[in-house]
């Protein structure tokens, strides 16, 4: 028993970083993955077509793979090219991997968010006379962001778990910490049990959250389709 | 949309035909003639690797072949992860380690060596044109260095930086992964054995050189059984003795390591 603790522990060490990196993932992927959802929404071609392409390459491929791209391939295929680059730390290329891909992941979240917001209040304020960034700012992207709140912290445990990807490119964080123990002592068993029990203890009581946020927040939502049909329905005797 | 699903039912008969038909290609393993499974990590030239063709050559193959011819059995080759050898032989995923693994008293109570067959040395890859490391002495706390996690060579890293000799070490799963980062420029150096650093060596030429460490493991580098195989263990000793009293021994160290 004391050597599965032993393995929790270990893993423990690594969370930090863990935690680091899928905080700056998240915060990056949300400025990041806003702009892209605007751009994927507006009404210029080009924008448009940009934000796709860019959503659409960082969804299908695995982030191992940007991640090896990023950390060795492009030192590399600079260097190559006479330039002298090196990123001195690597943790920088796993931060601005994991920003990058959470960003095509958010901005599809945000764009759902942005879009289900009822097209009568857009209407709306238009006629208000307000302008289309006063509808976005005051109107539209408040709404939204409350909508997508759960969807966003489903997206953070979803990063939290793909940062064990980037054990592969240098960064010590729990499934590193994990592996390095093993190495050492072989302890298979224990280390990576031990990595998935802090996992676990991070992500099951964010996965609660998201269903205690999903009901609250729904709550207060405009009243639904059905009921409102019923109530007409109802004055209708009139 | 009734094509399309009866397009998907085709598809899927013929998926699970084929997964059928391709399980029962597997050849059998015929009974007089035992096969084991011989586990290695192919980045540690010349003892493993693989040549331009993709196929996995090197030292520990042609001894274990030799090995395996004159015991009298026929072996298969998996290459896995180097921290995983251990684990996956102590979880019956394979019968024989044969990864240059040196005899390590840590090592030693999770698996039988054989005797041992070769002892190698420690060295320093740098960057070409790097002129601050010329010896072993020339590391400084400053200096980040990258081994492949779980050999010796990582533990001498790690040695280096407890002492305080070294700011810190970069883990890799491989050693290619270390020599990529010191072509980069990532890291200062990568400390690996010496017969492996002349491969890469070879392998680069013009990328990398090599700082000379002059110091030898602690013991030699030999192969694995299951702890209480001693059948197996036996025979990889006994095809060892004849194979080094035949001579096949010294022609394949000859072919491999001048």
């Amino acid at each position: 028993m004391a050597i599965y603790l032993k393995g929790v522990m270990v893993a423990l060490k690594g969370l930090p970083r863990t935690l680091q990196v899928s905080a700056f993932a998240l915060v990056v992927g949300i400025v990041l993955g806003l702009f892209l959802a605007l751009a994927k929404m507006s009404g210029s071609k080009v924008l448009k077509v940009l934000a796709s392409v860019y959503i659409e390459v960082i969804r299908s491929t695995p982030m191992i793979a940007q991640a090896l791209i990023m950390a060795y391939g492009v030192p590399m295929i600079l260097q190559s090219k006479g330039i002298n680059f090196k990123w001195g730390n690597l943790l920088i290329p796993a931060l601005i991997v994991c920003g990058l891909n959470s960003a095509a992941y958010m901005a599809e979240v945000i764009r759902s968010g942005i879009q289900a917001i009822d097209k009568g209040q857009i209407e709306a304020a238009h006629s208000l006379g307000m302008s289309k960034r006063q509808v976005n700012m005051l109107i539209v992207l408040p709404q939204a962001f409350k909508i997508v709140i759960p969807a966003l912290v489903n997206e953070l445990v979803t990063l939290i778990k793909e940062t064990s990807i980037l054990a592969y490119v240098g960064v010590v964080e729990v499934i590193r910490s994990a592996q390095l123990w093993n190495a050492t002592t072989f302890e298979t068993f224990p280390a990576y049990v031990g990595a998935a029990v802090v996992y676990f203890i991070v992500c099951f009581p964010m996965s609660k959250g998201v269903q205690y946020l999903e009901k609250r927040l729904s709550a207060d939502k405009p009243v639904k389709k059905s009921e409102t049909e019923k109530s007409e329905g109802k004055g209708g005797i009139r | 949309m009734k094509n399309l699903k009866k397009f998907l039912c085709v598809v899927l008969v013929l998926v699970m035909i084929f997964s059928i038909a391709a399980c029962g290609k597997k050849e059998e393993p015929k009974d007089d003639v035992k096969t084991y499974t011989v586990l290695t990590e192919a980045t540690y030239p010349p003892f493993e690797s693989y040549d331009t063709d993709g196929k996995l050559v090197g030292v520990d193959i042609d001894l274990i072949e030799a090995i395996a011819e004159d015991q009298g059995f026929k072996v298969v080759w998996q290459d896995i992860a180097f921290d995983s050898l251990i684990p996956a032989i102590q979880s019956d995923q394979g019968d024989i380690i044969a990864a240059f693994m040196v005899k390590t008293p840590v090592r030693m109570e999770k698996v039988d060596f054989t005797e041992g067959y070769y002892t190698g040395g420690y060295s320093l890859i740098v960057k070409e044109g790097n002129d601050k490391i010329k010896s072993i002495d020339d590391l400084t706390p400053d200096m980040v260095v990258a081994s492949q996690m779980g050999t010796v060579e990582w533990n001498k890293a790690n040695e280096l930086k407890e002492a305080g000799k070294i700011k810190d070490v970069i883990s890799n799963n491989d050693f290619v992964t270390c020599v990529m980062q010191t072509i980069n420029g990532e890291i200062d150096a990568t400390l690996v054995g010496v017969i492996t650093s002349k491969a890469y060596l070879a392998k680069f030429p013009g990328k990398i050189k090599l700082v000379d460490f002059e110091e030898s493991t602690d013991a030699p580098s030999a192969f694995a059984v299951k702890k209480g195989n001693t059948e197996l263990l036996n025979m990889l000793d006994e095809g060892l003795k004849h194979i080094k009293e035949n001579g096949k021994y010294d022609e394949i160290i000859l072919k491999w390591v001048d």
